[in-house]
């Protein structure tokens, strides 16, 4: 025993020095153990203890290879800085878009929603099949009715958004977004305030204290983390509430407008608003009961809401649908998330193959290196680990230059999207997001050092004695240019997409809103609290901002309207045309708005027919309405509708009559890619609304008109806020920013793959005619023109960039389905994007090789002769 | 992977624990033993700690490397004696007296 102790020493030299230490000491462990079996003793014990020494030596041969090769690169890589940068520089784009992209997708699509099992919860809607309408909000009978009446779902709550002025102290007044609760909603969400209590269920009603839960960012923000705020009252909309409670940072509610939800309250419905049937304001979140799939809990629901729609008239014809809450939040951000990943993608693959051309390039000067390498024995796996630790090193270091643009990349992408992204959601490239861009970059690293030693037929004999003309050139060859056809080819995909892009951009920026956008202001204000409960101050309010702000130097002209184009809102009520039987069950939903005498002369929305409203339309006047060209060519064909009447039906104090006095034509007020629909236009006289937007128009530039607006809106209440502040224009581009951000990002990355697609074919050309060298001084000794020499070089070029441009086009045919969504008026085959960019790529390519071309062209056949 | 890994994993997930137990109870050479033990630690199938100093000092002896089957290693000797099972089940269902 005592020699297998000597021995256990000596054997121990073979074990990395890593390792040596603890193997020493299993090993000793090993030796004081006494086996059953007889004969284990000592022999076959030295020879257990050599064999592990052994393969634990060879295993870390491997390592050490490895770790000789990535020595020997980066030695490589500091000897030629130049070529270092250029590959890593090539890299670096591809990986720090794609790291910039990642986090915005991780923090909108992968991450789960900031509540408990949120793959549980859904969205209840009420649909009307009829009018296309499939995500209708409910009322708080139906909140009742399926809390109480759908066993499938453990939880059942209700809210509604809106915005809140904050009042009182020393700031300024402020107007923040908020949403009412029901009690039930944080326990449904799995949620709780960081700081204080939750509702009560008492707390659902009217008739009990004001209390209010803070967001964490209005505490830091309005209160500076007060850490005494709860107890503590604050004004909102002129009432006095108690906040109860601060919510931890990044709570939302599903469903919350982009801003955010900054203040918590409860639902405080009355009596009679709690057993509302008509007041469809109400989103409704669900939490599906333990063991219930959602089909089963889609099915119960429908069944529910067909037995309500026989048995109670305010819910003919209504259904009602489950929607997912996490496929509904990530709905609307989808497709262009999918766009963006699609176009970094193939950046990234674009820049692989460019910095694998690179790496060829120089391998191809390392012939000689590389053969006395395969002389000496090394076998073809060790020259592809030692391309693969070349190319790894470069990939590794062009990740960390990445992540360091991805985080710049990820600073303009953001706001690009903002008007889609919730406020609270946290982007940045953080550890996630570096772990996915080291993971990338070794991916990469592998495939493109994969490429670059890629050299079928090598010989190395005519490698070591100098001869380049062999075999391995010509397939060497094949190989960069295959890479170039590669790359023209995604180039060719992302610029296709971008062209449709821009196609349907310039088809939106030429769009007729019905209406002049140019040097109009708008803004919001709410007119809330005991002042304007009643309606005469608020039609005083509105009659005294507009005669303040017409005598505004600079204003020509000012109005209201309860319902702003491109608003994101719309606000709809039920009609009956008089003499008109409607269909059982069937009903008018028409758009309306609320609007101020001089309206349609600010917007310059043209008259059609009959008159325009005037101040004459106030509350003792007969009630009176303009309708648009759509409505009257719906309801009203072949018959002119001025002076006819309609009966409202839906709504409070409904059943009134109004008289057509107008048509005004048509407005594109939800979206430029939208139809209008039939509206009417109310004088806001007759309906004193506490909401509207104050628009302006203005003879310069309307940014200089808003210090005045605020004067006198201040001059007239100190306590009223103004918010959605905003050009017309402002709001017509807001409208499709998702358009248009997935447009910029698709030129960024499209203008980078054609950058990088130039340089490999400038590249491949130059090294083509460096080539056939010997062969262009004998065709020139043979008497070829110098022209036929420069057109052969540009020719073979085009060849290769019609290939890559054939294939990129039958690629981005094929992929287009997935910018169907963004594109208007502009078909995924559009022959004119394609010829554009077909020629555009070919243009390009003729560029890039007119220097490799006039090489040729001076190629002396004495000096190209005597080197053969 | 091969009988001998098999064996060894069986044996770790049979409850022996550390190398010479395992040599043991396979009755394989300790020149392969080890080596397999060394590669299945590297492919994650089985993972060691060396045991508590006070239960080694309890005892009266070094400290001990214990190895135990990772879930993987679990998936993976499924999937090894899978086959063997077959081959049991077949064994026993051939007819008496069939070589």
């Amino acid at each position: 025993m005592l020699f297998v102790r000597r021995m256990l020493h000596v054997v121990s030299v073979l074990v990395p020095r890593w390792r040596r230490r603890d193997w020493v000491r299993e090993w000793n462990a090993e030796l004081d153990d006494v086996p059953s079996r007889p004969g284990l003793e000592p022999l076959d014990r030295g020879v257990g203890m050599v064999a592990d020494a052994m393969y634990l030596r060879s295993h870390a041969m491997y390592l050490d290879l490895w770790w000789g090769d990535v020595r020997f690169a980066w030695r490589n890589a500091v000897r030629r800085p130049g070529f270092t940068l250029l590959v890593t520089l090539t890299l670096a784009l591809g990986l720090g878009v794609n790291s910039a992209v990642f986090a915005l997708v991780d923090a909108v699509l992968l991450r789960p929603l900031p509540y408990r099992d949120p793959s549980r919860l859904v969205f209840l809607w009420h649909t009307l099949p009829q009018q296309n309408m499939f995500e209708v909000e409910a009322t708080p009978f139906d909140y009742t009715a399926w809390r109480d009446g759908i066993r499938s779902l453990s939880d059942v709550a209700m809210t509604t958004f809106g915005s809140f002025t904050l009042t009182g102290g020393t700031a300024e007044p402020e107007r923040v977004r908020g949403a009412r609760m029901t009690a039930s909603m944080m326990p449904a969400l799995g949620i709780a305030p960081a700081m204080g209590r939750a509702f009560a269920p008492s707390e659902d009603l009217d008739d009990v204290p004001c209390v209010a839960i803070l967001s964490d960012g209005l505490w830091r923000r309005r209160f500076g983390a007060d850490p005494s705020i709860l107890g503590r009252a604050v004004e909102i909309d002129g009432r006095l509430w108690t906040v109860v409670g601060v919510m931890p940072r990044g709570a939302m509610l599903p469903g919350a407008p982009a801003e955010g939800t900054e203040v918590w309250l409860p639902m405080r419905l009355s009596p009679a608003e709690r057993a509302s049937e008509i007041n469809h304001s109400y989103a409704m979140v669900g939490r599906l009961a333990p063991g219930v799939t959602f089909a089963q809990a889609a099915a119960e629901l429908e069944t529910f809401a067909a037995r309500m729609a026989r048995e109670r008239p305010s819910h003919a014809r209504i259904g009602a649908r489950l929607v997912s809450v996490e496929e509904r939040t990530v709905r609307g951000m989808r497709p262009a998330l999918l766009v963006a990943v699609a176009s970094v993608a193939l950046l990234l693959l674009v820049a692989a193959a460019n910095a694998s051309t690179l790496l060829m390039a120089r391998a191809a000067n390392r012939r000689h290196e590389l053969a006395v390498r395969a002389a000496l024995g090394a076998t073809r796996a060790r020259l592809l680990s030692l391309s693969i630790a070349e190319s790894v090193l470069f990939a590794s270091i062009g990740g960390l230059a990445g992540l360091v643009l991805g985080g710049w990349t990820l600073r303009g992408l953001v706001p690009l999207f903002a008007a889609s992204l919730p406020a609270s959601l946290a982007i940045d490239v953080d550890a996630r997001a570096a772990l996915f861009t080291a993971g990338l970059a070794i991916a990469i690293g592998v495939l493109f050092g994969a490429v670059a030693a890629y050299r079928p037929g090598h010989r190395i004999v005519e490698s070591l004695a100098g001869t380049t003309r062999s075999t391995a050139s010509a397939s060497t060859g094949r190989t960069r240019n295959a890479l170039v056809v590669a790359q023209v080819a995604l180039a060719v995909v992302l610029l296709s997409a971008a062209g449709l892009m821009l196609n349907t951009f310039g088809r939106l920026s030429r769009v007729n809103p019905g209406f002049a956008a140019d040097h109009v202001l708008t803004f919001r204000v709410a007119l809330l609290g005991e002042r304007y409960a009643a309606a005469p101050p608020r039609v005083g309010f509105v009659s005294d901002v507009l005669a303040r702000m017409s005598a505004v130097p600079g204003v020509r002209s000012a109005a209201v309207t309860s319902v702003v184009p491109f608003g994101g809102v719309r606000n709809a009520t039920v009609v009956e045309v008089e003499g008109r039987q409607e269909a059982a069950g069937s009903r008018s939903i028409i758009d309306q708005r609320y609007i101020s005498p001089g309206y349609f002369e600010t917007m310059k929305i043209p008259l059609v027919s009959g008159r325009m409203l005037t101040d004459a339309d106030d509350a003792r006047s007969e009630r009176v309405t303009m309708i648009n060209r759509t409505m009257a060519r719906q309801y009203f064909p072949n018959q002119n509708p001025v002076g006819l009447r309609l009966r409202v039906t839906a709504g409070f104090n409904s059943g009134y009559w109004i008289r057509i006095v107008g048509v005004a034509d048509d407005v594109r007020h939800i979206a430029l890619t939208r139809d209008a629909v039939a509206e009417m236009y109310h004088p806001i006289a007759q309906t004193a609304v506490p909401n509207f937007t104050v628009a302006i128009r203005t003879a310069g530039d309307p940014a200089f008109v808003v210090p005045a607006a605020r004067a006198v809106v201040r001059a007239i209440d100190s306590t009223l806020p103004l918010y959605d502040v905003r050009t017309m224009e402002e709001r017509i581009a807001d409208s499709f920013s998702q358009t248009r951000a997935t447009m910029l990002l698709l030129l960024v990355t499209s203008a980078l793959a054609a950058a990088l697609a130039a340089v490999a074919i400038y590249g491949a050309i130059w090294y083509s005619v460096a080539q056939r060298t010997q062969e262009i001084g004998i065709r020139v000794a043979l008497g070829a023109s110098r022209a036929s020499l420069f057109r052969g070089v540009i020719s073979s070029a085009l060849t290769l960039a019609a290939a890559g441009a054939a294939l990129g086009a039958a690629g981005a045919m094929a992929g287009g389905s997935l910018l169907r969504s963004f594109l208007f008026e502009t078909q995924t085959t559009d022959p004119g994007t394609y010829a554009a960019v077909f020629g555009g790529v070919l243009a390009m390519t003729a560029a890039a090789s007119v220097v490799p071309a006039i090489r040729a062209m001076r190629v002396d056949p004495l000096t190209a002769l005597r080197t053969t | 992977m091969t009988l001998t890994a098999t064996l060894v994993l069986q044996a770790i997930a049979r409850g022996h624990r550390f190398g010479f137990e395992i040599v043991d109870v396979t009755g394989g050479a300790t020149g392969t033993v080890y080596p397999a033990l060394r590669r299945l630690e590297h492919a994650g199938y089985v993972r060691s700690e060396w045991e508590r100093l006070q239960v080694a000092s309890r005892d009266g002896r070094p400290q001990r490397r214990y190895y135990e089957i990772t879930a993987a290693g679990a998936r993976a000797l499924d999937g090894a004696l899978e086959p063997m099972r077959a081959l049991h089940a077949v064994h026993r269902l051939a007819p008496r007296g069939a070589k």
